[in-house]
């Protein structure tokens, strides 16, 4: 009997969460208000993140500099489109410039990287970019400054 | 443009696996049979006396004999499944599992040699019907 | 209890199906009434299951032994550690216990997303509760009710197998569960993304940690059975080849494959409908892995039950599946065109592509292998089987390329490298395999397999430091960190890609462990107490064993209630070199309800190999005994590296720094990224 009961009392609690909805007219929604994923912006996020991974891969002498010139020229083209894209999503009006926030700090990691191995590795004097951590320039032999240290 | 290379990076990856596959089915196939089959195929064919083949059936109870302990020798009769009547002998020089017993459901691997004698380098036990009891045979012991 | 159980399982059909149904006509028409009815059903069927399961344990506790399940699987004299594992000791518990894990995590997805891609979730909650719905329907027709009645009540039940009597048993079977239905999330996107046909990385953003979760469940549980292996089968081996550990490799091959494919899509937009097959194809092997092997369908020594009807309704299922997202992914084909085409044949693109082609290659052949009898007799009539040789044969060389390509990968550029960049990056790493392989042939190894193995690990384990190492540089060098510090912030950087860096070395780690197989020794004795022996190991050290004694716990006599077993424990210390390094305690049980004996090794282990006895043969009255040892090199390896590859998953699957949280959106207006996208 008190099987029984406890069945039903179950049942009827289950039906009354699960149809709860559809009788008080409570919704879920539909669509994501302003959480809305950016294809746009992802892309975006995706060239910039490669973008300072590739100061990182020229820093570290992976790359030489014609790849990383030619690389850093593609992947800039890249993440400038995709800013375009942002922007056909229309609807933050004029606050989309400079597109999300994570692409934003992106961007900022970015500009200190190249002035920090600017500073670290590029000669004053003849404009080579030498190895990161070395005391001369390799072309002219002007001593550096080391300034990332 | 370079699609040339990618095409032949696919065709050398499946020919390198396809070919891996060939050598090692013909180097480890085996065939899987009852013993009604081997008794067939031997019947038929006498050369198969001498082609590695894997046996499934079940150990006919008392039939199991030992020397020295476990790790001696070990002799037993497997007979078919379904047809009780078709059985042979097999012969075993190392430790048969922890869960052969001589009515157990057995996989012999090796050769049926002409003298009507199966020599197996691999005993396995299948588990299946100890695992999970018939209903009817609960009843029984219950 | 018990009764609560049974109830719940029926209620849970009709309410996963009405959920089902709701849940993609709310998602067709737009009411979102139907979809929060239909997420509220996900929630419902969880609690729903919880109480099944708990019935089912509850019946273990309890002793019940008028349930088939219960007197199949447990005795009285069962540890409760074992009786509360019985849930997924045998095929009607494991399906219960799965579909609890399904449920569980349809019902994290559905709370986790219950504010954003709204899109999405009505077809991800309406895919789940079909799936759900389908194990239920099985669960209560199909002959595998695990609340089915004998009709009359045991005194005592069957036991558990003295197989599954061991700890890794206990928590291999369920944290595999966990990998196989955490891709059913995954899976449920993908459905999702082609029925709205929302076909841009976003699926793969929303997912991509589930995915890491599957894999870190997946590997961290194939692993664990490896271990199982080893100490429970007792012979020293921890891969058999088996079909049943063939089909759980399957899933995690094509899981992989998944992993690395992705990046392409994300990267450069291309793959996408290579994508979609990959997800599809590993979640119909999760099924296949969890039911169709079980079920007898392949021969097995591990398939429980021969219960062929469960095989053909899986095989339904499966096949209905593959068919219904066949024709979506064609019907969407348009949409999945490729944006960009790979630039050049030495690119990152495409060692990922070959690392695809490779992990595809393998899965295809260890499938073909499994099924072969199945194959061979559809096609001539007789079974015929193939061997370890054959996966050997096999895989081993395919192995080694992707253990090649996993240090390519990493160096190579993405889109276009030069051969002057491959050259710069290659030479060291390169030289360290060649230094390997000179040293280890002056050492006189001829081990031909052993050898490329040794060579390649040095190599991409040269490649992974070598990479750490300069990340780290550079970035205390930009940033002015110390080299700690600098360290970590590299990693919290891009968590995905040192994450992955760190898989790959304990990869690396598990791939010199199984190439140290090559060097065991065994030797076999009979002593009686008082003897010693000795076993040289392949990498020099001299092993003796000192036979002391042989105890035995005494039977008590015939009555209603016994031991679960009875044990003979052979005692024997260890030592290496002359130093005392242990006590090793082999044993042969014997488990009087199950009729059966079981052996329990004794294995002592060191960094670098394992000392592995096997008792053979003892007589209780001379206490004479003959054991069989092993020294196994490197096989500890294969579990370090395990662990590494888990703490690099884990790395990768740690939630981002800085990703949004909700309340610091919403003081903007512009649009905030979905959390599992801000990788970076």
């Amino acid at each position: 009997m008190s099987v029984l009961i406890g069945g039903v009392l179950l049942g009827a609690g289950v039906l009354l969460f699960v149809l709860e909805p559809v009788f008080s007219g409570k919704s879920a929604p539909m669509y994501d208000g302003d959480d809305v994923f950016d294809e746009g912006a992802a892309r975006r996020r995706v060239a910039l993140t490669a973008l300072r991974d590739l100061e990182y891969d020229r820093a570290t002498g992976k790359l030489d500099e014609d790849d990383y010139g030619r690389l850093r020229t593609e992947l800039s083209r890249e993440a400038l489109e995709h800013l375009g894209d942002e922007g056909d999503g229309g609807r933050a009006g004029g606050g989309a410039r400079g597109g999300d926030r994570s692409s934003r700090a992106l961007e900022e990691e970015i500009a200190e990287l190249r002035r920090a191995i600017r500073e670290g590795m590029e000669c004053g004097a003849c404009e080579h970019l030498n190895r990161l951590g070395a005391k001369f320039c390799a072309r002219c032999g002007e001593g550096l400054g080391g300034g990332g240290e | 443009m370079k699609n040339g290379r990618f095409f032949a990076g696919l065709v050398g990856v499946a020919a390198v696996v396809a070919y891996l596959m060939w050598t090692g089915i013909s180097d480890s196939m085996v065939y899987y049979l009852t013993p009604v089959e081997l008794i067939g195929k031997v019947e038929a064919d006498p050369s198969f006396h001498e082609v590695g083949v894997k046996v499934s059936g079940r150990v006919v109870e008392g039939s199991w004999t030992r020397e020295n302990g476990t790790s001696g020798t070990h002799e037993f009769v497997v007979a078919d499944l379904e047809d009780a009547g078709v059985a042979f002998a097999v012969r075993y020089d190392d430790v048969v599992p922890d869960t052969f017993n001589d009515k157990a459901e057995v996989v012999v691997e090796g050769r049926y040699g002409s003298d009507g004698v199966f020599r197996a380098h691999t005993v396995l036990t299948k588990c299946g019907s100890r695992f999970e009891a018939a209903k009817e045979d609960l009843a029984a012991r219950g | 209890m018990t009764i609560l159980g049974e109830i719940a399982l029926w209620i849970a059909l009709p309410v996963a199906l009405w959920g089902t149904a709701v849940s993609f006509a709310g998602g067709r028409t737009g009411r979102g009434d139907l979809v929060l009815s239909g997420e509220r059903t996900v929630h419902v069927v969880t609690f729903l299951l919880v109480l099944v399961s708990a019935g089912i344990i509850a019946a273990f506790l309890g002793n019940r032994y008028e349930y088939y399940y219960v007197v199949n699987y447990s005795n009285r004299e069962l540890d409760t550690y074992f009786k509360v594992a019985g849930l997924w000791a045998g095929q009607r518990g494991s399906l219960v216990f799965w579909t609890l894990l399904l449920s569980g995590f349809s019902s994290v997805a559905a709370f986790v997303n219950r504010r954003r891609n709204r899109e999405f979730m009505p077809y991800v909650s309406g895919t789940l509760l079909g799936i759900l719905s389908f194990l239920l329907v099985v669960l209560l027709f199909a002959d595998v009710n695990p609340f089915e009645r004998l009709g009359f009540t045991r005194f005592n039940g069957l036991g558990l197998n003295p197989q599954l009597q061991n700890y890794w048993m206990t928590i291999h079977p369920p944290t595999l569960y966990l990998g196989f239905t955490a891709f059913a999330v995954p899976f449920a996107f993908a459905v999702a993304a082609l029925l709205t046909g929302r076909l841009d990385s976003r699926w793969i953003a929303v997912t991509r940690r589930w995915i890491l979760l599957s894999w870190f469940f997946l590997t961290i549980g194939i692993v664990f059975g490896m271990r199982w292996a080893y100490e429970e089968l007792g012979w020293g081996g921890y891969w058999f080849w088996d079909p049943v550990e063939n089909a759980s490799l399957l899933p995690w091959l094509t899981a992989t494959a998944f992993l690395h494919s992705i990046q392409i899509q994300e990267n450069r937009g291309m793959l996408k409908v290579w994508n979609m097959c990959l997800v599809v194809v590993t979640f119909l092997l999760t099924i296949f892995a969890t039911f169709l092997t079980r079920s007898g369908l392949i021969e097995s020594v591990h398939s429980f039950a021969e219960n062929l009807r469960i095989a053909y309704i899986f095989l339904g299922f499966m096949g209905g599946m593959a068919i219904l997202a066949a024709i979506l992914i064609v019907h969407r084909l348009p949409s999945l065109r490729a944006e960009n085409r790979i630039q050049s044949f030495l690119s990152r693109e495409s060692a990922f592509l070959f690392n695809n082609l490779l992990l595809v290659g393998v899965t295809f052949a260890v499938m073909y292998g499994t099924l072969f009898p199945l194959i061979t007799e559809g096609f001539f009539g007789e079974t015929r089987n193939v061997g370890p040789p054959y996966f050997n044969r096999v895989n081993i060389p395919l192995g080694l390329m992707l253990l090649a390509l996993m240090g390519i990968g990493p160096v190579i550029a993405w889109r276009r490298a030069s051969k002057r960049n491959l050259r710069k990056n290659f030479t060291i790493p390169v030289a360290a395999g060649a230094a390997t392989l000179a040293a280890l042939l002056a050492a006189g190894v001829r081990h031909g397999m052993a050898l490329a193995t040794f060579s390649l690990a040095a190599f991409v384990m040269t490649i992974v430091v070598a990479e750490f190492w300069k990340g780290t540089r550079a970035r205390a060098r930009i940033a002015g960190e110390g080299i700690a510090s600098a360290f970590r912030s590299l990693v919290r950087r891009n968590r995905r890609r040192w994450g992955g860096y760190i898989v790959h070395a304990g990869v690396v780690v598990v791939f010199t462990g199984l190439a140290g197989a090559a060097f065991d020794t065994r030797v076999e004795q009979e002593m009686t107490p008082g003897e010693a022996m000795t076993v040289r190991s392949a990498l020099g050290s001299e092993y003796r064993l000192v036979y002391e004694s042989l105890s035995h716990t005494r039977p008590r006599a015939a009555e209603d209630v016994q031991e679960n077993d009875w044990r003979w424990t052979a005692l024997l210390t260890a030592y290496r070199d002359g130093e005392r390094i242990g006590v090793l305690r082999p044993e042969k049980r014997f488990y009087p309800v199950m009729e059966q004996t079981s052996t329990e090794v004794g294995i002592s282990s060191s960094a670098l190999e394992d000392l592995y006895v096997i008792p053979k043969d003892m007589e209780t009255g001379t206490d004479r005994a003959t054991f069989e040892v092993k020294v196994l090199p490197l096989v500890p390896w294969i579990w370090y590296g395990g662990m590494i590859v888990a703490i690099g998953t884990l790395v990768g699957l740690w939630p981002t720094r800085g990703a949004p949280v909700p309340s610091a959106a919403r003081e903007r207006t512009v649009r905030r990224p979905v959390p599992a996208g801000a990788a970076g």
